[in-house]
């Protein structure tokens, strides 16, 4: 019992060590986002909405992200009001806002209908349509699905969803209050949307005809759901489903498409088709102004004619306005055309196109009834930045029309790269780096030491005197504050708040907090982010990204200098492949700035894997597809290193179909030596057993170990197996009912461990020295719950056995030698990504991170996670080793938390770099949100603690200094006197 | 005429002065006379034997020192590293001034069993390896003695792997 009290204390006081309140926000930072937004369809693109209620009216942009986010945006601060992040596969397919309610479809199949409240974001009511099977016709930008209100008072929510059913519910609980379903089962008809009218709910169809589209109605009484009848509109739409236009006008609806080149209605009361005069349409857009029955017709050669549907007298479309100089003309990129509101709820379209001659992006805003309802256009040009935000994918209108002929835009930009920007006219506001939320290659870059230079060089010494004498009227003040500095000991501490205002120094500081995040990211964007604020320092633009995605694939980031490399600056070395031009790009970057370097494209087979030889120089060995080696910089010296390490170089990579993914290890063909790309030869494969697929391979770091092995009570030894060519395998079960993670040694081929559980999420594994970590959420029936293994791995058989599997060679038989100790723990949250800190030298104890599915970080101590903990009673020698007693569950105590409350959400990696304080460890958690912090595993040994009292240790000395100088001739007087009188 | 006492001389100078009252000479010659020879060989049998209890002196505080170690109890604390620094470096220090030590015990020049000290000598030397090695003892029960694989870990080193995986 004692013991146990004893290590409790100790684990509480490790953890305490870690935390302090006040260094929340202080030496960790924390950036929300909600994901790049979905802009390919207007059901989910970001939208301006005003919330009217008793406290006034209220702006807000609502976005749905591809992270599955649903995130309502402050339109005068750019921060979150509010977010919600959905399940990895639950993907938004349609949000709706109406008044102070945000509904949401979202879901494989559509599946899950919510509703938010719009200003909080509180959840009211959550309902599912359907189980979540396989959607009928699942595809991007699913067109599927429709999500109306009806507009006559009562507010209930009309849903389409799988393209099949139609339900009414109520908006205040969600109740459903009917459903239908098309009685013709067997009908290839895709019901798509839906309009309402005061008497009847259209539900749409496309009936697919000879290579077009038939538009077919089926009507549906809104009270109680019953089929009142089904109808065919003659039509034929080619160009697909989205290109119609719902006018929702709740008195009268209609439904506008182009047809053969002429745009025409369907009017729902008369029942009549009217086509407009004008001819030569490509297409129809949707600018979400059905209610305000206006929509844009392209014209052939590009030029943008606005139609107003139920104007006036008139049933059918007129063109009531045309963008001068909409056409195509090679110097202006294509328009984007959207609709937004004003206050009042009158509707606006706006023209957004970025003109080369100009050099500026330029937004032409149409108000219908402006200029006493004739109509007019106002524009203006404002200065996007498409050289560090490509070009704009998405705009959003927002319009105030604060008096006559006057118009005040606001737009919600979504770019290519990612960024969420909102300008006011021609001031930018707020800019938001999206794209952050998607990493695809990241990298620590250690900052270079701040250097004071001075160049005297060359000067006579008349010269120098006079300097000197100068220099020494500053004498005084330099005392003056050596002494006070000396006194008071204003010393850097470990928790320095920096100045949140502060330009960023890119300069290291004294422990080595202060270092360069470098992302890429999906829309082939680099950024350096400086680690102790979170602030962007620099972003460049490396690939070009449209609709297709990013042009970058498969990026890999090196730190191809680094300061320690005696580099005056670090450099960052960027490989992809380029998908547009099929090649292999290379770009050499200042990691300080950004700036390219060099830039190098070559068409070659793709890149299957990047290695750095372990030589001086950092060559860099590309190996390509075709198994051919590539050294670059390819000269005489990096050629011999390349020859004289070739016999001993070894190498995997993962190969195979991807449902039957293995690993094979290659040497280099000696042979080949000679030629301009030496070839590899395959030694071993590692196919995991049929029906499982390598799912990912964790390499361990190449951190030194500060010990060799585990010193026991009995101070007999567990040797560490530390072989450097471990790799950690994860597989996963094609009918994803279990998964594998296998211990191989990357020379040889071995398998060194192997477990098999069954889980259907997968593993997370990771791997550092002779310890493996692995978390799963369990699927057995009687346990089912999320679990965390801990394995380390000894040499030999028994204690005090030793097989020296640092340096010995894998093709030794004692090499395979491995005795591996496991324990298994319960833990109480779903785990969505694991990490491992790691310290300079390796001597301080390794903390397990994880980022569990309720938005914290969680550190837990190696010795928490003791496999060699057991259930027997404690003896003595476990007390001398501070071995607790095992107990199955890691607990969800609040010290573990690292993130503060901060709500750290849709994490999917963790990295961890080493301080240059032996005690710390820096934390970086990033998926969906960042997340930076440091830790200091075995506590700040290294640093003198915050309460440290200068003052009072030089008061102190100081006393004593005069205590003696005034005591010690009183002492030897008296001793004389002593001599003489006794 | 001044009168100089000589109270170097048993007898007096002269006959001429009388014994003092209660003085007889018989007492004191006879006694001087009578065990001359075997008083030295006592005292060199004296010596012999305090040598050889000197010799035996640590083994006999073996027992209370053992005694005390073993109420110091296992844990390392103030006392018991101070009696365990008295009991190794005690001996250490008895036998380097172990001829100081048996210098009051050596036999005179006449003596004719001038080498009968070395027994004694190797005797306490013996001993005193004995209070050592109870002080060793104590050393390794309490785990200070470096005998472990687990104590030499730290000088332990590895070299690099022949081969490179990349």
């Amino acid at each position: 019992m004692r013991l146990r009290i004893l290590s409790l204390l100790i684990f509480s006081v490790a953890s305490v060590f870690s935390l302090h309140e006040s260094d929340a926000g202080v030496t960790d930072w924390h950036k929300p986002l909600v994901g790049i937004p979905l802009t390919h369809s207007i059901s989910t693109s970001p939208r301006f909405h005003r919330i009217f209620d008793h406290k006034g009216t209220e702006s807000r942009v609502f976005v749905a992200t591809k992270r599955n986010t649903l995130a309502s945006l402050d339109p005068i601060l750019g921060t979150i009001a509010w977010r919600h992040v959905f399940d990895e596969d639950e993907h938004i397919v349609h949000v709706q806002a109406h008044r102070e309610l945000i509904v949401s479809l979202s879901g494989s199949g559509t599946s899950k209908l919510r509703a938010h409240e719009a200003r909080t974001g509180f959840l009211l009511w959550e309902t599912p349509l359907h189980d979540s099977f396989p959607a009928r016709l699942s595809e991007p930008g699913n067109t599927y699905s429709d999500l109306m209100f009806t507009l006559d008072g009562e507010d209930d929510i009309i849903v389409l969803s799988n393209s099949r059913s139609v339900r009414r519910l109520d908006h205040s609980n969600g109740n459903v209050k009917w459903e239908w379903t098309p009685t013709d089962q067997t009908s290839l008809n895709l019901h798509s949307r839906i309009v309402a009218s005061r008497t009847a709910i259209h539900v749409i169809a496309f009936a697919k005809s000879f290579a077009s589209y038939t538009l077919h109605v089926t009507t549906i009484d809104p009270l109680n759901g019953k089929e009142i009848n089904t109808y065919h509109i003659p039509s034929s739409i080619q160009n697909g489903i989205s290109h119609i236009v719902i006018i929702d006008r709740i008195d009268n609806p209609y439904i506008a498409w182009a047809e053969k080149g002429s745009i025409k209605s369907y009017d729902f009361v008369t029942g009549h088709i009217t086509s407009a005069k004008e001819k030569n349409y490509a297409e129809i857009i949707d600018i979400g102004l059905g209610q305000q029955g206006l929509f844009v017709g392209i014209q052939d050669n590009g030029a943008a004619h606005i139609f107003s549907v139920g104007r006036g007298q008139s049933q059918g479309p007129i063109k009531i306005w045309e963008f001068a100089d909409s056409a195509t003309t090679p110097g202006v990129s294509p328009s984007i055309y959207t609709g937004g509101l004003d206050k009042e709820g009158r509707g606006y379209i706006s023209r957004v196109f970025y003109s080369l001659a100009l050099q500026s992006t330029n937004l032409h805003l149409f108000s219908p009834h402006g200029a006493e309802g004739k109509g007019m256009v106002t524009g203006f040009t404002f200065p996007f930045d498409t050289n560090s935000h490509g070009v704009i994918d998405h705009v959003a209108l927002d319009v105030a029309h604060p008096q006559e002929y006057r118009f005040i835009s606001r737009v919600v930009l979504t770019t290519s790269t990612g960024a969420v920007q909102l300008w006011q006219q021609d001031s930018l506001q707020w800019t938001r780096e999206e794209s952050l939320s998607e990493i695809k290659a990241i990298e620590f870059v250690d900052l270079p030491e701040k250097k004071i230079l001075h160049s005297n060089v060359g000067e006579a010494f008349a010269q120098k005197l006079q300097r000197q004498v100068a220099e020494l009227q500053n004498l005084p003040s330099y005392i003056i504050h050596f002494g006070t500095r000396f006194l008071t000991g204003k010393y850097e501490t470990v928790s320095s708040p920096s100045d949140p205002n502060a330009p960023v120094s890119l300069y290291r500081d004294t422990f080595g907090f202060h270092k360069l995040l470098v992302l890429l990211t999906s829309t082939g964007k680099a950024f350096g982010v400086d680690t102790s604020r979170g602030r962007i320092v620099w972003d460049r633009i490396l690939g070009i990204s449209d609709a297709r995605g990013s042009s970058l694939s498969h990026p890999r980031l090196l730190v191809s200098k680094s300061v320690w490399d005696d580099s005056a600056y670090p450099e960052l070395l960027v490989i992809a492949r380029d998908l547009h031009k099929d090649a292999i790009i290379m770009n050499r970057l200042d990691a300080l700035t950004g700036k390219l370097i060099q830039r190098s494209r070559e068409l070659q087979p793709l890149t299957a894997d990047i290695y750095f030889l372990p030589d001086q120089n950092k060559t860099i060995l590309v190996v390509d597809e075709n198994l051919k080696i590539h050294i670059y910089p390819n000269n005489r010296a990096t050629r011999s290193a390349f020859s004289d390490l070739a016999p001993r170089l070894h190498f995997s990579l993962r190969r195979g179909a991807p449902s039957r993914e293995r690993i094979d290890g290659f040497r280099i063909d000696i042979s080949s030596l000679g030629s301009h790309s030496p070839t590899v030869h395959r030694v071993w494969s590692f196919a995991p057993p049929p029906s499982e697929s390598v799912q990912y391979v964790v390499k361990p770091p190449r951190d030194p170990a500060a010990s060799f092995g585990k010193a026991l009570a009995d101070r007999s030894t567990l040797y560490k197996y530390l072989n450097p060519h471990v790799i950690c395998v994860v597989t996963k079960n094609t009918d994803r009912s279990h998964g594998s993670v296998y211990l191989i040694d990357s020379v040889t081929g071995a398998t060194l461990y192997q477990a098999t559980v069954s889980s259907s999420r997968g593993l997370q594994a990771t791997l550092i020295e002779n310890w493996l970590v692995y978390t799963y959420f369990s699927d057995e029936t009687n346990a089912k719950g999320q679990r965390i293994v801990s394995v380390e791995l000894y040499e030999g058989s028994t204690r005090n056995e030793k097989t020296s599997s640092p340096d010995s060679s894998s093709f030794v038989y004692d090499n395979v030698r491995v005795t591996p100790y496991q324990q298994s723990f319960l833990f109480p949250h779903s785990v969505n990504a694991v990490g491992m800190t790691t310290t300079k030298y390796g001597i301080s104890a390794k903390d397990f991170i994880v980022a569990n599915d309720k938005s914290q970080i969680q550190t837990f101590s190696r010795r928490l996670l003791d496999p060699r903990r057991h259930k027997n009673k404690p003896s003595a020698a476990d007390a001398e080793e501070l071995l607790t007693p095992y107990d199955p569950v890691v607990g969800d105590d609040p010290r573990h938390v690292l993130s503060h409350s901060s709500e750290v959400a849709g994490i999917r990696h963790i990295i961890t770099s080493p301080a240059l304080l032996e005690s710390t460890s820096l934390v970086f958690a990033y998926g969906l949100d960042l997340f930076f912090t440091r830790v200091a595993p075995s506590g700040t040994f290294d640093v003198l603690s915050v309460t440290f009292n200068k003052l009072q240790l030089v008061l102190t000395v100081l006393g004593l200094a005069v205590a003696i100088l005034v005591t010690r001739p009183i002492v030897q007087r008296q001793q004389l006197r002593q001599r003489w009188y006794t | 005429m001044p009168i100089h006492l000589n109270y170097t001389q048993a007898t007096p100078p002269s006959k001429s002065l009388s014994n003092p009252p209660g003085f007889t000479n018989a007492a004191l010659t006879k006694k001087v006379i009578g065990t001359s020879a075997s008083t030295a060989e006592s005292y060199a049998k004296l010596k012999g034997k305090r040598a050889w209890e000197l010799a035996i002196s640590p083994a006999k505080s073996l027992p209370m020192n053992a005694f005390m170690l073993y109420m110091s109890g296992g844990g390392v604390q103030i006392f018991s590293i101070g009696i365990l620094a008295m009991l190794l470096l005690n001996p250490i220090k008895a036998v380097s001034t172990i001829n100081n030590a048996f210098a009051p015990y050596t036999p005179s020049a006449s003596d004719s069993t001038r080498s009968s000290l070395l027994l004694p000598k190797l005797t306490y030397i013996a001993c005193n390896i004995l209070t050592l090695a109870l002080g060793v003892y104590k050393c390794h029960s309490m785990g200070l003695l470096p005998t472990g694989s687990a104590d030499w870990l730290n000088f332990e080193t590895r070299g690099y792997s022949p081969e490179i995986s990349l």
